[in-house]
């Protein structure tokens, strides 16, 4: 029953706001005045619009990092490190001289980002399958693995030089064509194929037979295995699949937003993924509509501070108990069916 | 000490290391302790980082706020058990996903000690320096000061063991995480066992979290927790969730990762931001050789 599930999310939504609005008010902000500025710091200007949106592409596919090996019975907890490896990657291939013309540069780079996501989400599985280690610890252990490579990169061997924390700017040819933009302010096409990702995915669980294999897998691996599905490499295969997009979403924040890998690269929009795809019941389209609300949250962070002073770690307060007020009130299945 | 590579190798450097080791295992054995205690009654904490940074957090501004060291530690221990009761509240009351919730409690830690940090001591990235608990140097011991809080610890371990094994209390916490209908069929309050447990766990983290800020150092750093509480949960599967191996595995851990700073100092041409990559390397590592051997609480995350 839908309807049932769309109005506990509301409940849980509800339930979250009031508890952060008690919480803010305690700590003498006022809720509605936040609630504005979280509205116009991220939606009111064409620049911060187009921050939020550049920001909801990112978001979009860390929540489909989480979502998807949801629906196969994983928890995908690594969105972080496959986000980062992801966004190297795509930094790497983006400053190749290669003498492309057109865009097949920025989809090679994209392409990069993918497999170096798929990759370590998919060791994480292998280590599920053959060696028993659960994927939550493994894929959080990996995380930090991933960020100590990453910054050993952007300090190290990739640096850009002279004491910069990045990596070289990726090459003209690399960086993602341009819907809109306004002055200095630009959003890129990765927000158009986020979306197309999301809503094509949730297509191909519905009515492929891959994406029933997946779905099936997560909802009973005992029957699925005496149908003849091999469930352990279709739930690597799910991890695999999930950090492609974690991959993807650190491509586009090299070759859409930022035009090089950077230490704090990604500002935890991987872990903001979990909430991401639990906001949306890990529905592979409704973690459009989850990203675009947190990536609110996000994009307003540095405006909440400058207003009425409010730290921007309040933020993740928020996220947090968004977080739990949904695990409270879908108790143990958090899922869409 | 002589900056030399072979100055590893010398006579007494094995119980140095070994007392090193200790100093870096501490904040883990105490969340891998809350993790056991936890996790043996039913409930899975994966929260325990956050529980520890909270308990950090709440060191620092405790021991800031009395001027005392001491009143930090009190304040960590309620400041963890404040957030597994939230866990615990969320979990049984709320028939929560424990990993979800866990996660929650995680983003809620960050969050809100950051948010603390900016209010309390007007501050960004670090607190200013605060009480600390201090240490005694040992004559002629030159590897690093034995803080207060070391034994306590080592009281704690043994306490836990016993609390777990041969007492009463224990047994049915453990038959809250075997099998909790048998439990209540011998009248054993599952919820009430399970929510004590969990809180305890927090307790216990955020001790580790009072090591870090007010023991190690005398100060809070944003997300200075850096994944221990996620490698003293590695620690607790590897230890068959037994507190007492688990406080072995996590100095052998510990260990580890002084030889590794040891090596660094020696080798500098060795990557230093990869070398902080070994910790968790090696908990994969521990993870992979013994998972497959390993048998979990039976009705660890059910009802």
């Amino acid at each position: 029953m839908k309807i049932v599930r769309v109005l506990r999310l509301a409940a849980a939504a509800l339930c979250a706001l009031g508890a952060l609005s008690i919480f803010l008010w305690l700590a003498g902000y006022s809720p509605w005045e936040t609630a504005r500025v979280i509205a116009e710091g991220s939606w009111g200007t064409p620049a911060g619009r187009m921050q939020a949106l550049g920001k909801s592409s990112i978001l979009i596919m860390t929540g489909l990092a989480v979502a998807l090996p949801f629906r196969a019975g994983l928890f995908n907890i690594g969105g972080e490190g496959q986000m980062l490896l992801g966004g190297l990657a795509a930094a790497m291939v983006g400053v190749a001289p290669l003498a492309f013309s057109g865009p097949v540069h920025w989809i090679l780079c994209l392409i990069a980002g993918a497999a170096a996501g798929a990759a370590w989400a998919a060791l994480s599985g292998w280590l599920r399958e053959a060696r028993g280690v659960h994927e939550v610890i493994s894929t959080i252990l990996l995380n930090f693995v991933a960020l100590h490579f990453c910054n050993q990169a952007v300090f190290g061997w990739f640096s850009a030089g002279d004491g910069a924390s990045r990596t070289p700017y990726i090459l003209e040819s690399a960086v993602l064509p341009a819907l809109v933009s306004a002055g200095a302010a630009r959003l890129s096409w990765a927000i158009v194929f986020a979306c197309a990702a999301a809503i094509a995915l949730s297509i191909w669980l519905l009515f492929t037979r891959p994406g029933f294999t997946l779905l099936a897998v997560g909802a009973n691996p005992d029957a699925s295995r005496n149908a003849g599905i091999r469930d352990g490499r279709v739930r690597v295969a799910a991890m695999a699949l999930g950090g492609a997009c974690a991959g993807l979403a650190g491509a586009f924040e090299t070759c859409g937003l930022s035009r090089a890998f950077f230490a704090r690269f990604g500002g935890g929009m991987g872990f903001d993924g979990v909430a991401a795809a639990f906001l949306a019941l890990t529905e592979p389209w409704a973690v459009i509509p989850s990203a675009l609300t947190m990536s609110s949250l996000r994009t307003a962070d540095r405006t909440l501070q400058l207003e009425i002073g409010l730290p921007k770690e309040a933020v993740f307060i928020m996220e947090g108990v968004l977080l739990l007020s949904i695990a409270v009130f879908f108790r143990r299945r958090v899922r869409a069916e | 000490m002589p900056n030399n590579s072979l100055a590893v190798f010398a006579p007494v450097a094995p119980l140095m290391l070994a007392h090193l080791g200790f100093i870096k295992a501490a904040p883990l054995i105490w969340a891998s302790l809350g993790g056991c205690v936890s996790e043996r009654s039913g409930v899975i904490n994966i929260g325990l980082e956050g529980m520890m940074l909270t308990g950090a957090f709440a060191a620092a501004w405790g021991a800031d706020a009395a001027g005392n060291p001491w009143a930090g530690v009190a304040a960590a221990l309620l400041a963890g058990a404040a957030m597994g009761a939230l866990h615990a509240a969320a979990c049984l009351w709320g028939k929560a996903n424990h990993i979800v919730s866990g996660m929650a409690v995680n983003i809620i830690a960050l969050g809100l000690t950051g948010f603390l940090l900016s209010r309390v001591f007007h501050a960004l990235g670090n607190s200013p320096e605060v009480p600390s608990l201090g240490g005694w140097f040992i004559p002629g011991w030159n590897a690093a000061p034995v803080s207060p809080l070391h034994p306590v610890l080592i009281v704690t371990v043994f306490a836990t063991v016993y609390l777990m094994y041969r007492t009463r209390y224990g047994l049915r916490l453990r038959a809250c995480g075997e099998s909790p209908s048998a439990a209540r069929a011998q009248g054993v309050q599952v919820t009430r066992y399970r929510f004590a447990a969990v809180c305890a766990s927090g307790a216990l983290a955020g001790l580790g979290g009072a090591q870090l800020a007010i023991g190690d150092v005398s100060y809070f750093s944003v997300g200075m927790s850096g994944g221990r509480g996620f490698i003293a949960l590695a620690a607790m599967i590897c230890a068959g969730w037994r507190p007492g191996r688990a406080a072995w595995v996590c100095l052998a851990f510990g260990v580890i990762e002084a030889l590794g700073e040891r090596l660094q100092g020696a080798v500098p041409a060795l990557p230093s931001r990869l070398m902080l990559s070994l910790p968790f390397l090696i908990a994969l590592a521990m993870l992979a050789l013994r998972s497959s051997s390993l048998r979990q609480p039976a009705a660890l995350g059910r009802d």
